[in-house]
């Protein structure tokens, strides 16, 4: 990477201390060696920040010394500023990324919260446990767990002895709050219930949070709120 | 010659490398804080929407026959459009129905989501409860609400237009 420019520099240095005196040598020197080998990248690299070399050959003592040093020191603030440019892009990639995430997230959840609620908050005496094991597709995690307890231990008996039938509906969902993995919703949750303990049928206005969890599956039920 | 000629190619083609490639980088930079940006702001508009509509709902949600000129006066604060003026129009007869029940209800909101937000309008869940005490139940009775909140911008100011009891 430096070797070309510490090359360029050795070689002058080592002109310069042959004839001892660099400032005074310089006029009477053509620019045979040294235009050769520096003035190219120079006037030719539209790249390089404008260097007078062509232009002003009047003033060859103060370009000198400069022309040396600053491919060197091009390449340091070049190459700093690229590192530099480098961890933000990464950062800030990283931060974009999540945002997406977390953006899909919110509408993804809510669609598959709109699409559990019914399912795990409803059920039939009359078809159980297909209802039960439909719901449980839902879920994970240790709610599923939980859920399997309670509905064959409290749900289950309970609706087959008052022949319980409960249809629920979702008729407003929102998202409370999200992220990539994670999303909170917030639901309104209408249970129709009939059963032998309920004269014609019961309407309970429910109100619902649900966190959802991303999973391979895709978004699955992980916890249950009433309010 | 040759061999110092190569190393200024070299050099030049190093140099060039580089500012491109900062060029390039800080440009993708710049695109992604922009674009972050923009995620950071439509991130602090929903917190401030859901701000506002746990505020109107817990306005609504809390009149106090003692004090209800500053009570639906913090109500109409956050109101507007048709909200406003179903609002503003009942407040004459509520004032006095409060006054002959001692009706006083104290709001509490529970939960909030959006389910929807825009620049400048948007949608939101607010799951309140109050507590309501007045002659008829002396000791208080818990009531529940399901409101839908449609809330608008004004001026920076995020206010309700409209308020639905969900059955």
């Amino acid at each position: 990477m430096a070797n070309p420019a510490r090359s360029r520099t050795m070689n002058a240095a080592a002109r310069a201390a042959a004839k001892r005196v660099e400032h005074l040598n310089r006029p009477e020197e053509p620019h045979a060696g040294r235009t050769l080998t520096i003035d190219p990248p120079a006037t030719d690299g539209g790249e390089d920040p404008p260097e007078p070399s062509a232009k002003s050959p009047e003033s060859p003592e103060d370009e000198a010394p400069s022309r040396r040093s600053r491919p060197w020191l091009l390449t340091v603030v070049l190459g700093a500023l690229l590192v530099v440019g480098l961890v933000a892009v990464a950062v800030l990639g990283w931060q974009y990324g999540q945002e997406r995430r977390t953006e899909s997230a919110r509408a993804e959840a809510l669609t598959a919260a709109r699409k559990a609620a019914p399912v795990v908050l409803s059920y039939d005496y009359r078809h159980l446990d297909s209802d039960f094991a439909r719901a449980r597709t839902h879920l994970t995690g240790h709610f599923r767990d939980q859920y399997g307890r309670t509905t064959s231990t409290v749900v289950g008996p309970t609706a087959l002895k008052y022949h319980g039938v409960v249809k629920a509906t979702v008729p407003a969902a929102s998202v409370v709050s999200a992220s990539p993995d994670k999303v909170t919703v917030l639901l309104f949750v209408n249970q129709v219930t009939e059963s032998t303990q309920v004269s014609g049928s019961r309407l309970d206005l429910n109100r619902v949070r649900m966190t959802m969890t991303s999973t391979s599956e895709g978004w699955k039920v992980s916890a249950v709120d009433a309010l | 010659m040759a061999a110092r000629w190569t190393d200024g190619l070299n050099g030049r083609a190093l140099t060039i490398g580089l500012v491109v490639a900062t060029v390039l980088t800080t440009t993708v930079a710049l695109w992604l804080s922009v674009r972050l940006y923009d995620r950071h702001e439509a991130e602090q508009r929903r917190q401030e929407i859901l701000g506002a509509a746990r505020q109107s709902a817990l306005n609504f949600t809390s009149l106090d026959y003692r004090h209800y000129d500053r009570d639906s006066a913090n109500v109409l604060k956050g109101a507007t459009g048709d909200f406003k003026k179903q609002f503003a129009a009942q407040t004459d007869d509520l004032t006095k129905l409060v006054a002959e029940n001692r009706s006083v209800s104290e709001g509490q909101v529970l939960d909030a989501g959006i389910v929807r937000s825009e620049a400048h309008s948007a949608r939101v869940l607010v799951v309140a409860d109050s507590k309501v005490t007045n002659t008829a139940a002396p000791k208080g009775e818990t009531r529940t609400y399901r409101l839908q909140l449609d809330l608008v911008d004004r001026d920076g100011r995020w206010l309700t237009s409209d308020v639905e009891f969900v059955g």
